[in-house]
């Protein structure tokens, strides 16, 4: 204790002030690595992200037990609604929609995560200081991702991995047929394919941040790209013939992109039917929706980052 | 050494700053003074590349900001008191700073140390008080040890003892041969801590010269007094070269009826003097010397962007404010 006392008056003796060789020019500089740093810190500092992130990863496991319940249950019901004395056989397929059915519902905690690491910067002025500390706009916008990329894969793929032993856990006992040939690399795409649509949809809400920079607009626009603008546009392509061509609007945005993405092409299955619920004559396959859910992000970002390195920190 | 070099910004059609240019040079405190709204803080943030200006440019150390190698050893800048987000602890807010920059963690505490918050580094800056806010401020500012200081009105919310700090810190870096430019819109704060001035009023330099110059060019004093023989007074000094007699409004304190005077040109001998020969009564007989801040409003009394309404009853036009000096 005294030892501390003692070393705690000695800096404060003046030595602070005068800080010697380690603080020479030469050690001293930006650079990204260590802004991604600094971003991280900044993460992992604030309650919210811990709720957020939290949220993300039980989401996941427990809608896909809710919807390998279902499955299971449905499976064990005859056509005239008795229970089946041996329930039917499972298709592979319908397993591992599951363990994906409830990705792009959790992404939306991710998407806030995002949109708050960026837009709470300007609602507390902290942006100044950051700012200040990194000049470089466009850098700092990429160390942000960086670092909130990070967090949001790391919590989706453990998500994906507690909802594979969800799903296996509530469909225990049940027989399950083999994936098709055709579906063999499924499995991958939908624990691979997870978190890196979390972190695209995460970039996107990043580039909502800075388009917005309010929280309250930001988070309204995203959760209108995510879920409000879709189901405006699926009523509305029920008024008649001349508004089918919504349906193709409501495959192109994120969220069906998502579903068609980590979907991996197994909706043969009985799930189908809940995860597109949209059906158009633009059906774009996985790694179509993957490449069109990267531009999304792409864009949203670019606009972004544009808007941030112009305009003026007030 | 912070050089703004007739620099403009226009916001929404208005200008806000209007080819400013000055320097704040190294070794020295330059003081940059002005009202509220008057291009303090746009200047100061247009420096750091926080505004884009719409004319002209500003340079540290020669370079522009938005370019440095290492910008928080170049400037340390406190452009608010509530600059860390308010759900983040004090010390990760610095650390997060540091890094950016690869400030070792060690100068992290000691930045901590040397702005008195150690005790609440662990607290969430929402709950710190306007003072605690501006010390965490400063503490960012000092964290690159940089070679230039922006500080925007860093005693807002400071205790004495905090302003008091504020003030030694700013001559000890200027001691070290490093700029500070420290912006106020108190003229008596900024002359005891400037070296140099620079006054601003709605986004024009009204002035720029030495807390010295400033000084001795408006330090005039002038003599009041109180006395019912008001006529007589003014008699006198009619006839005296040299002198001249200004009335003024009686203050509340003044006895009823009294008339009020400030004579100018003459000392408070030849006045007192005069009065006894003549035979005038005197309640009152004082030197007042004016003041820098009366002086510094007078400048920028016509440039003042935000005016309150006067008080009932209230009457500011004498030019000499500060009373009570040599009263005999």
């Amino acid at each position: 204790m005294s030892s501390t006392n003692s070393a705690q008056t000695q800096r404060s003796q003046g030595h602070g002030y005068n800080t010697g060789r380690r603080m020479s020019s030469r050690r001293i500089h930006l650079s990204f690595p260590g802004s991604v740093h600094a971003e991280i810190v900044k993460v992992l500092s604030l309650r919210s992200s811990y709720i957020l992130l939290v949220i993300n990863t039980v989401l996941i496991p427990l809608g896909t037990a809710l919807a390998a319940w279902s499955i299971k249950t449905l499976n064990s019901m005859g056509e005239d609604g008795k229970t089946l004395s041996r329930p039917r056989a499972l298709d592979a397929a319908d397993l591992w929609m599951s363990v994906g059915a409830f990705v792009s519902t959790a992404v939306l905690a991710v998407g806030i995560l995002a949109i708050l690491s960026l837009t709470s910067e300007f609602a507390n002025s902290s942006i100044q200081a950051s700012l200040t500390a990194n000049p470089r706009r466009a850098m700092f916008m990429g160390a942000k991702t960086v670092a909130v990329s990070a967090f949001t894969a790391a919590s989706t793929l453990i998500g994906m991995l507690l909802a594979w032993g969800t799903a296996h856990m509530v469909l225990a006992g049940t027989t399950i047929t083999p994936l098709s040939d055709a579906h063999r690399f499924a499995p991958w795409v939908v624990i691979i394919g997870a978190p890196i649509a979390s972190v695209l949809i995460a970039i996107m809400a990043i580039g909502i941040g800075g388009i917005c920079r309010s929280t309250v607009g930001a988070v309204f626009a995203f959760i209108g790209v995510m879920m409000i603008v879709p189901q405006l546009l699926s009523v509305a392509a029920l008024f008649g013939n001349g508004f089918r061509w919504l349906n193709v609007v409501t495959a192109v945005l994120p969220n069906s992109l998502m579903d068609g993405f980590l979907g991996a092409d197994l909706n043969t299955g009985m799930l189908a039917s809940t995860t597109s619920a949209t059906s158009s004559s633009f059906d774009p396959n996985w790694w179509q929706s993957a490449l069109l859910l990267a531009l999304w992000s792409l864009v949203v970002y670019l606009i972004g980052t544009v808007l941030v390195k112009r305009r003026d920190i007030a | 050494m912070i050089e703004i070099e007739h620099l403009s910004k226009r916001f929404n059609g208005k200008m806000a700053v209007d080819d400013v240019t000055f320097t704040a040079a190294d070794g020295r405190v330059t003081g940059f003074l002005g009202p509220n709204g008057a291009g303090k803080s746009t200047t100061m943030r247009a420096a750091l590349g926080l505004i884009k200006p719409s004319g002209g440019r500003a340079l540290i150390d020669g370079q522009p900001f938005t370019s440095m190698r290492a910008p928080m050893s170049q400037v340390g800048a406190v452009l608010d008191a509530k600059s860390a987000h308010k759900g983040r602890s004090a010390y990760a807010h610095l650390l997060s700073l540091a890094l950016s920059n690869a400030i070792p963690k060690s100068r992290v505490d000691e930045v901590i140390d040397i702005t008195g918050i150690a005790n609440v580094k662990k607290r969430r800056a929402g709950a710190f008080s306007l003072g605690m806010g501006q010390r965490l401020s400063i503490a960012a500012a000092l964290l690159g040890d940089p070679h230039n200081l922006v500080l925007d009105e860093p005693i807002n919310g400071l205790d004495p003892e905090g302003v008091r700090w504020v003030r030694e810190l700013c001559r000890y870096y200027a001691s070290q041969g490093r700029a500070v430019l420290l912006s106020s819109h108190l003229m008596s704060e900024v002359a005891l801590t400037a070296d140099d001035l620079v006054i601003i009023g709605q986004g024009r330099v009204l002035e720029k010269t030495s807390v010295n110059a400033f000084i001795q060019e408006h330090s005039s004093s002038a003599i009041r007094v109180a006395t019912p023989d008001g006529e007589l007074l003014q008699r006198l000094f009619s006839s005296m070269q040299g002198t001249r007699v200004e009335p003024i409004a009686p203050t509340s304190v003044d006895p009823q009826g009294v008339h009020v005077f400030h004579i100018w040109g003459a000392t408070l001998e030849t006045v007192a003097r005069s009065f006894a020969q003549s035979n005038i009564a005197i309640y009152e007989l004082a030197t007042e010397h004016s003041s820098l801040e009366q002086a510094y409003m007078e400048l920028t009394h016509a440039h003042v962007e935000y005016a309150a309404q006067e008080l009932p009853g209230q009457q500011v036009a004498t030019p000499v404010a500060a009373r009570g000096e040599d009263v005999r």
